[in-house]
C-alpha cells in the first residue's frame, strides 16, 4: 500500500480520493494536531522548568495546575492589535518567516509513513528554510526605522552568518556518512536501541552533534545568545515595536524554527523516529498502522522536546553573551571542529569502504 | 580610515531603561558596537533634598536623609546622627552603636546582594537573580523586625536608636548570616565563577589605581582596584574602633586589577566581612540605655559646624550640618561615592562594547538618587 493510500485510510477518507486534498488534510492535521499543541505543551514545560530553576512557581492558574496558560496567551496576545509604525517589520517577520514555515511542513519527518513528500535533499530543506527564517530577522532589523532594531539586525546578521558554516559542514558530513541527504538515508542505518543511534557511528559523530546543536542555537539566536533583542542595552532590539498578535505569531515562528532544528538533530544523530524491541514490525505485521503511527510520533516529539528542554537548562544557567563571543566561538571554535568531524568522517567512511 | 570619522552614529540610554540604577540618561557616540564617548544628564531625580532637610526640625530631619540613598538607608541617617552628636557633643551609647553596627554590616550585605541582582538582570541570568533576591528578603524580613519598614528604615536618632532590640533579634540575625554564607558557595558556583560570566566581565571595564586615586574613589571600586582604603578601620565610628575589620582587595585574579569582575568579588567578599563583623558584635551587645535621654524633641543645638563620614556600600559617605542655634540645621550637605564614580565612569567608558555598558555602570554600584539628591 503506498503512502497515499495509507494516509487516506487514515483519515477514513474514500477509497479515490485525490492526492491534493489528502495532502491538504494532512497539512493541515500537522499544524493543528501536531506543531500547534507542541508549542504550548513547550512553552508550558520550558516556563515549569524556569520557575523550579528559580525558586518560583510558575504558571499554576489557568486549567490543572497550570496547563492552559501558553494557550490563554496565545487567545490573549492574538486580541492585542499591534503598534501602528511597526508594519514594515511586522509584514517581513509574516511573510518571509512565515512562508519559510509554510513550506517545510510537508517534508517534516514524523513517522516511518511521513513525509508525505519525499525529496532527495529532504534534510537540506528544512536548514534551508531556518535560513530563510534568520534572513527575515535580519531583514525585520534592518526595514525597521529605529535604530535599536538597527543595531539588532546587524548584530543578528552576524550571529546567523557566522553559525552557517559550521552547520552545514557538519550536514554534509554525516550526509557523506550514510551516503544522501534523504530522510530515509538517515533512518535506515539507525536502530531503536540506544548504542544504534547514529550519533554511536563513530567517533566524529558526538562531535558533530555538539557543533550541530551549538550553532542551530547561534543561527536562530536563542538564549543566552539573544544579544539581538536584548532589553537593558537595545530596549528589545529587532523586537522593540513587535507587540500584539504580531508577537503571538512571532513567538510561535520562533518555537518552530527551535522545534525543527531539534527535530532535524533527533532524525540526523538520536535515533529518529525508530523504535526499540522489534515493535515496529511487531505492529507492521499485525496491520496496526495508526498505532504504529502514533507511537513513531509520540517518540520522536519526545525526543525533541528533551533537547530543547535541555537546551533551554544550559540558558537559563549561562549568561548572555555579547554578540562579538558569539560570533568568535562560531568562527575560532565551532568551524575548526565542524571541517575536522568532516575530514574525520569521509576518511573513517574511506577507510570502511578500503 | 576609522569608520567613526564616516559615520559616527548616536544611542541615547535611558531615562527609563532596565538594567539603569535609576533614572538618568547617558548619550553615546559610537562606531559600530564600540563606545567612542559618553555624556550624561542628570537630574531626573532631583528633589532638593538638602534644602527640604533645612526646612524641618532635628528629629524630623531623619526621613528625609533617608531618601539620600534608598537602598541602603541607615548610612546617611548615621552620617546625620553622627553630625548631630558631634555638635551637641554626646555620643550614643554603646548599646546603640552595637545596634548601629549591626544594622549597618546587614544593609551593606543586602545592597551588594542588590547589586549582584542586577548585574544577573542585566546578563539575563535570572536564576542567580531570583536567588539573590529570595536571600535579600531575608536581610530585610529582619529590618521589618527591628523596625517596621524594610526600606526607609528611620531608626536612628540622634543619641542613640529609636527603640531597643527586639527579643530574639540577634538570634535571627545570626541564623540569616550562617544561611547567607552557606548560600555564597551557591553564588560562587552560579555566578561568580561561571566561566560566561567571568568572559563577560573580566578585563571589561577597569578602572586603574592612578585614576581611582585622582578622582577620589572610595569604597568596594577603589578597594577594587587595589586602594586598601576604608573608613572603618583609617577613621573609625560609631564603636568600629573595637571591632576586627577585614578590607578585602582586589588582585586582578581574573583579569586585569580593577575590572568589572574584581569588583563582584570585592563585594563578594565584604558579604563575607561584613558576617564575620556581626557574629563579633552579636556575641558582645552591651546592656545598658538604648538611647541618651527620653528620645523627645531636639529643642536647639548651639550654633557650630560638624562634618562625619561613614563607609557606605557605595564608599565614603560625607555629611556637613552646620547650626546656628535654631531647632533646624541651618545647612545639610552629603558627599557622596556616586557623585564620583559617576566622574569616573564617563571617563572609563568608552572603547568598551556598548552591551558592557550597563555591565560597567552598575558594576560601580552607581545610586541615582545619591548623585541628585
Amino acid at each position: 500500500m503506498g503512502t497515499e493510500q495509507l494516509w487516506s485510510q487514515f483519515f477514513w477518507l474514500p477509497n479515490g480520493t485525490s492526492y491534493w486534498f489528502v495532502l491538504l488534510i494532512y497539512l493541515v492535521c500537522v499544524y493543528v494536531f501536531v506543531i500547534f499543541p507542541s508549542y504550548l505543551f513547550f512553552s508550558y514545560l520550558d516556563r515549569k522548568l524556569g520557575a523550579d530553576l528559580q525558586a518560583r512557581v510558575g504558571p499554576n492558574r489557568t486549567g490543572p495546575i497550570g496547563f492552559l496558560q501558553p494557550l490563554a496567551d496565545v487567545i490573549k496576545l492574538l486580541q492585542k492589535e499591534g503598534s501602528s509604525g511597526a508594519w514594515p517589520t511586522n509584514l517581513v517577520l509574516l511573510l518571509i518567516g512565515g512562508g519559510a514555515l509554510f513550506t517545510t511542513v510537508g517534508l517534516l519527518p514524523l513517522g516511518s509513513l511521513s513525509p508525505f513528500v519525499q525529496v532527495d535533499t529532504a534534510v537540506l530543506l528544512p536548514l534551508i528554510a531556518a535560513l530563510v527564517g534568520a534572513f527575515s530577522l535580519v531583514l525585520a532589523g534592518f526595514f525597521g526605522d529605529t535604530a535599536n532594531q538597527m543595531i539588532g539586525g546587524a548584530r543578528f546578521c552576524a550571529q546567523s552568518l557566522s553559525a552557517l558554516l559550521p552547520a552545514i559542514t557538519t550536514l554534509l558530513a554525516v550526509g557523506i556518512y550514510v551516503g544522501g541527504f534523504r530522510w530515509s538515508a538517515f533512518i535506515e542505518v539507525q536502530q531503536g536501541a540506544l548504542f544504534g543511534w547514529s550519533i554511536f557511528s563513530t567517533p566524529f559523530h558526538p562531535l558533530g552533534f555538539l557543533v550541530f546543536t551549538a550553532s542551530g542555537a547561534m543561527l536562530f539566536g536563542s538564549a543566552p545568545m539573544d544579544g539581538w533583542a536584548v532589553s537593558p542595552d537595545l530596549r528589545g532590539g529587532i523586537l522593540s515595536v513587535v507587540s500584539g498578535r504580531s508577537l503571538g505569531l512571532f513567538r510561535f515562528f520562533r518555537f518552530y524554527g527551535l522545534w525543527l532544528w531539534s527535530l532535524i538533530t533527533v532524525v540526523v544523530f538520536l535515533g529518529a523516529w525508530k523504535l526499540p524491541f522489534g515493535i515496529r514490525e511487531i505492529l507492521a505485521a499485525e496491520s496496526l498502522f495508526k498505532t504504529l503511527l502514533i507511537s513513531e510520533l509520540l517518540i520522536i516529539l519526545m525526543k525533541t522536546f528533551s533537547m530543547m528542554l535541555i537546551m533551554s537548562w544550559i540558558s537559563h544557567v549561562i549568561p548572555r553573551l555579547r554578540v562579538d563571543q558569539v560570533t568568535d566561538t562560531a568562527w575560532k571554535i565551532l568551524t575548526p571542529l565542524a571541517l575536522t568531524t568532516l575530514i574525520g568522517i569521509t576518511l573513517w567512511k574511506g577507510v570502511q569502504h578500503w | 580610515m576609522s569608520s567613526e570619522q564616516d559615520s559616527p552614529s548616536y544611542w541615547v540610554i535611558g531615562p527609563y531603561q532596565s538594567g539603569l540604577p535609576g533614572p538618568i540618561r547617558f548619550c553615546l557616540e559610537l562606531d559600530g558596537e564600540l563606545v567612542v564617548r559618553c555624556k550624561v544628564q542628570t537630574g531626573f531625580l532631583h528633589r532638593g533634598l538638602e534644602k527640604a532637610c533645612e526646612l524641618h526640625a532635628w528629629d524630623s530631619v531623619i526621613p528625609y536623609v533617608d531618601h539620600v540613598d534608598p537602598e541602603a538607608a541607615i548610612f546617611p541617617e548615621l552620617a546625620y546622627c553622627l553630625c548631630v552628636e558631634e555638635l551637641t557633643q554626646s555620643p550614643a551609647p554603646a548599646r546603640a552603636q552595637a545596634g548601629r553596627i549591626l544594622l549597618c554590616e546587614l544593609s551593606r550585605i543586602s545592597a551588594h546582594i542588590a547589586n549582584m541582582a542586577r548585574l544577573a538582570d542585566i546578563v539575563e541570568l535570572r536564576t542567580i537573580y531570583h536567588f539573590l533576591l529570595r536571600d535579600r528578603e531575608k536581610i530585610l524580613d529582619l529590618f521589618e523586625l527591628i523596625t517596621g519598614a524594610r526600606f526607609s528604615l528611620r531608626f536612628l536618632r540622634p543619641g542613640g536608636l529609636a527603640f531597643d532590640v527586639t527579643d530574639g533579634f540577634i538570634e535571627r540575625v545570626l541564623d540569616t548570616c550562617d544561611l547567607i554564607q552557606a548560600r555564597l558557595k551557591e553564588y560562587n558556583d552560579l555566578f561568580t565563577f561561571n566561566h560566561s560570566l567571568l568572559k563577560r566581565t573580566s578585563f571589561v571595564g577597569v578602572l586603574p589605581q592612578a585614576l581611582a586615586q585622582a578622582a577620589g574613589v572610595t569604597g568596594p571600586c577603589a578597594r577594587a582596584s587595589g586602594l586598601a582604603f576604608d573608613v572603618r578601620r583609617s577613621h573609625p565610628y560609631s564603636g568600629y574602633d573595637a571591632v576586627d575589620v577585614t578590607v578585602p582587595v582586589g588582585t586582578g585574579e581574573f583579569g586585569a586589577l580593577g575590572d568589572c569582575h574584581d569588583r563582584v568579588l570585592t563585594r563578594l567578599r565584604e558579604i563575607s566581612a561584613s558576617i564575620d563583623i556581626i557574629k563579633e558584635v552579636s556575641a558582645r551587645v552591651p546592656g545598658g540605655p538604648f538611647r541618651i535621654g527620653d528620645g523627645g524633641k531636639i529643642e536647639s543645638i548651639s550654633s557650630g559646624e560638624a562634618y562625619c563620614r561613614v563607609e557606605s556600600p557605595r564608599g565614603l559617605l560625607g555629611c556637613y550640618l552646620a547650626s546656628t542655634g535654631k531647632d533646624r540645621p541651618a545647612r545639610i550637605q552629603f558627599c557622596p561615592p556616586s557623585f564620583t564614580l559617576l566622574e569616573v565612569f564617563l571617563k572609563m567608558v568608552g572603547g568598551n562594547y556598548l552591551s558592557d555598558v550597563l555591565i560597567i555602570l552598575n558594576s560601580l554600584d552607581l545610586c541615582v538618587s545619591e548623585v541628585d539628591r
